[in-house]
């Protein structure tokens, strides 16, 4: 390894820790980490595409026999039929990932101690890395296998029994940092 | 690079501690027993879509009642209330669990961590054993690019630049092209002034070797000894061709400088005896080497400074810790039945063997020769006698093209051919280096001459051992210092060569 490349390490490093790696798709801090996460009172982030519009997101509330029903960031109860809904996906707490990745990249710069090893241990904690935060960065991640999926994302809605009776067409929208 | 592993080591154990996945659980609420019983919390949602939290709860089959204690919410996710709340099944829709575990990707991180670790201490533990090397330079034995020489090991300091020659004596490659790879495979930085090929034209049979003073001289075919006395036995085998397999032994375990002996017998006479011995210097003058750097840790600098400033004392210094440990003494037997020295080989270097011829006093009947040298301090390849048969010159070839990485480097040949340019290299730097023969190689015994210098790259972990007074015990009184470092490097020398060699910045 030249000096120029030597030099390069870090940032090959933290790209290909990172390149397995599925981004999370609801805004950031609105999902809480696993153990916040075990009491949260509210639904996953849903992001659906639509053949009315191209891309719709917001807090997941429920799956009727027909439509599913989304709180807009706007604190607007919307409905979506199901029929009309070409891609879904669910995000249901932050996985954390991006500790995998930093652990990740101070490991693999830690094999600059390893001397002429570093040929064999740089590779394994770039690959191992990047499986272990690739699969972690999947984990709270679920796709909707369409048409007939939701049933299996249905316990990650609000109201995973149902939409309740007498539902307000708004509702506040989950506050988050 | 401290900062990173402690980084990297506090990463670790609050991504253990903090890094999890959760498993989610539904259940309707007549399945109330198969609830995970072990999560923290139950959530309970109800027909109307508002929802409970409990911390803690209970339930009642007779009554169809669960009892919790925890936090009302509304469909809207306000709080409604806390306390103890009583729920009827026939109200609940659903029931819900929540557990976080530790996420396998953390086991997996921590494995390689604990590995990777262990490398590091190891690393960390062993810095003497740091691969140190200057220019290393390798060139075909027919086979495969083979390490064969190594450029001025001894030059670590501008002022201690020198010109260096090395017999390619396992070079074997065809046509009129020579290729020579030169490699800066430790963290260092050499400062190369020329690498030009020295060819003697070979006649018959007779190779040309070079003796200590530089000559070449054309030879008879070599013989083995008959007998190679070392004191644990016969080391006739290991030293009968020069093929990588070497006589070496341990250091002493109280005085680095303890000396022993090689007997070699010849059971021949000559008209012009000479004696070849391939060698290299082992890991111990090294591993000195670092211990002096690291006594003098962040002085280093303006230890350096003073000994370019000519100050005689320190230059003095530093060869009397180099005479402390010797070369390899070469003695004849005399007419009196004593033991005369005839010269002492000092090739210095741990890499690459190379070969040395040394003319000895013409005597009747057998040839005896006994070699005094530090135990441990140096690894024969090769023994063998010949009968010089007159002098060699040499043809000087500098570079034909110089190669960085595959690519024509003109810049780097124009510097390698400039006695008042140097090629400055660093870290992972390589060059293939091409010489054109006025013939055919294998008509031609080879060396290679390089002059220079190179310096060594700091270690941090050299400086944690700073210590001006150890420092000026080892030059002051340098056999004082081999007896004290002996307990200390004889903990090391089993590692030692298995950790160098695995230290390589980058290999070849």
């Amino acid at each position: 390894m030249r000096a120029s490349s030597w030099r390069a390490t870090p940032a090959l490093a933290l790209v290909l820790g990172c390149a397995a790696c599925a981004a999370n798709p609801a805004p950031r801090g609105w999902l809480s980490p696993p153990a916040q996460s075990q009491a949260d009172p509210y639904g996953a982030w849903i992001v659906l595409s639509t053949s009315v519009d191209l891309s719709l997101s917001g807090e997941f509330l429920a799956v009727e026999d027909d439509s599913i029903f989304v709180l807009l960031t706007d604190g607007a109860v919307q409905g979506i039929p199901m029929h009309s809904i070409l891609q879904a996906r669910i995000a249901w707490y932050d996985s954390q990932w991006r500790e995998l990745s930093l652990w990740t990249f101070l490991g693999s710069i830690s094999t600059i101690s390893h001397g002429f090893g570093m040929i064999l241990s740089f590779p394994v904690w770039v690959i191992g890395g990047s499986v272990a935060a690739g699969g972690q960065s999947r984990a709270p991640l679920r796709g909707v296998d369409l048409p007939s999926g939701w049933d299996v994302v249905r316990p990650y809605a609000r109201f995973p029994g149902g939409l309740p009776p007498n539902l307000p067409p708004t509702l506040p929208p989950k506050s988050y940092r | 690079m401290r900062n990173a592993l402690i980084y990297l080591a506090v990463l670790s154990l609050l991504a253990t501690a903090c890094v999890q996945r959760l498993h989610r659980t539904v259940a309707p609420p007549d399945a109330l027993n198969t609830v995970d019983r072990t999560a923290p919390f139950l959530k309970v949602h109800m027909d109307d879509g508002t929802l409970y939290v409990f911390s803690t709860w209970a339930s009642n089959d007779a009554e169809e009642l669960v009892t919790g204690s925890g936090t009302h919410y509304g469909v809207d996710r306000q709080v409604i209330g806390e306390g103890v709340f009583s729920l009827t099944l026939r109200d609940i829709a659903l029931f819900e669990t929540n557990l976080a575990r530790p996420s396998p990707s953390v086991a997996a991180l921590a494995v390689i961590t604990g590995i990777s670790a262990a490398v590091t201490v190891y690393c960390a533990m062993n810095t003497k054993a740091c691969f140190g090397s200057c220019p290393t330079f390798y060139v075909t034995d027919g086979e495969r690019e083979l390490l064969q020489a190594e450029g001025f090991s001894a030059s670590i300091a501008p002022r201690l630049e020198a010109r260096d020659v090395d017999h390619l004596y396992r070079a074997r490659t065809h046509g009129s092209n020579l290729q020579v790879h030169m490699v800066n495979e430790a963290y260092e930085t050499h400062v190369v002034r020329y690498v030009n090929l020295l060819a003697v034209p070979r006649a018959g049979d007779h190779r040309v070797f070079q003796d200590d003073s530089g000559n070449f001289w054309y030879t008879t075919p070599p013989l083995a000894p008959s007998s190679c006395q070392v004191p644990e036995g016969d080391c006739a085998s290991a030293v009968l061709a020069f093929d990588g397999q070497e006589r070496w032994t341990e250091a002493d375990s109280t005085d680095l400088a303890a000396r022993e002996t090689i007997d070699l017998l010849f059971d021949v006479g000559l008209e012009a005896p000479a004696l070849l011995v391939a060698s290299r210097q082992s890991l111990l003058p090294t591993y000195l080497l670092y211990q002096a750097f690291a006594y003098l840790g962040t002085s280093l600098g303006q230890w350096l400074a003073t000994f370019e400033r000519a100050d005689g004392a320190a230059f003095d210094a530093t060869r009397s810790v180099v005479e402390a440990l010797g070369g390899i003494d070469v003695l004849v037997q005399g007419s009196d039945g004593g033991w005369d020295t005839v010269t002492t080989i000092l090739e210095t270097g741990p890499l690459a063997a190379d070969v040395r011829l040394v003319p000895l006093p013409v005597s009747e009947g057998p040839v005896r020769v006994r070699l005094s040298m530090a135990k441990g301090a140096w690894r024969i390849d090769w023994f063998a006698l010949t009968s010089i048969q007159g002098r060699a010159e040499p043809v000087r070839i500098q570079p034909s093209d110089v190669f960085a990485r595959g690519r024509p480097a003109a810049d780097a040949r124009a510097k390698l051919s400039n006695a008042e340019d140097a090629l400055v290299t660093f870290p992972g730097d390589r060059y293939t280096i091409m010489y054109r023969l006025p013939g055919d190689a294998q008509d031609y015994e080879l060396f290679l001459e390089s002059q220079g210098y190179y310096l060594e790259w700091m270690r941090e972990e050299w400086v944690a051992e700073e210590d001006p007074a150890r420092a000026a015990a080892f030059f002051l009184d340098p056999a004082g210092s081999l007896r004290r470092l002996a307990p200390e490097f004889k903990k090391v020398e089993a590692q030692l060569d298995s950790a160098f060699w695995r230290s390589k910045y980058a290999g070849f």
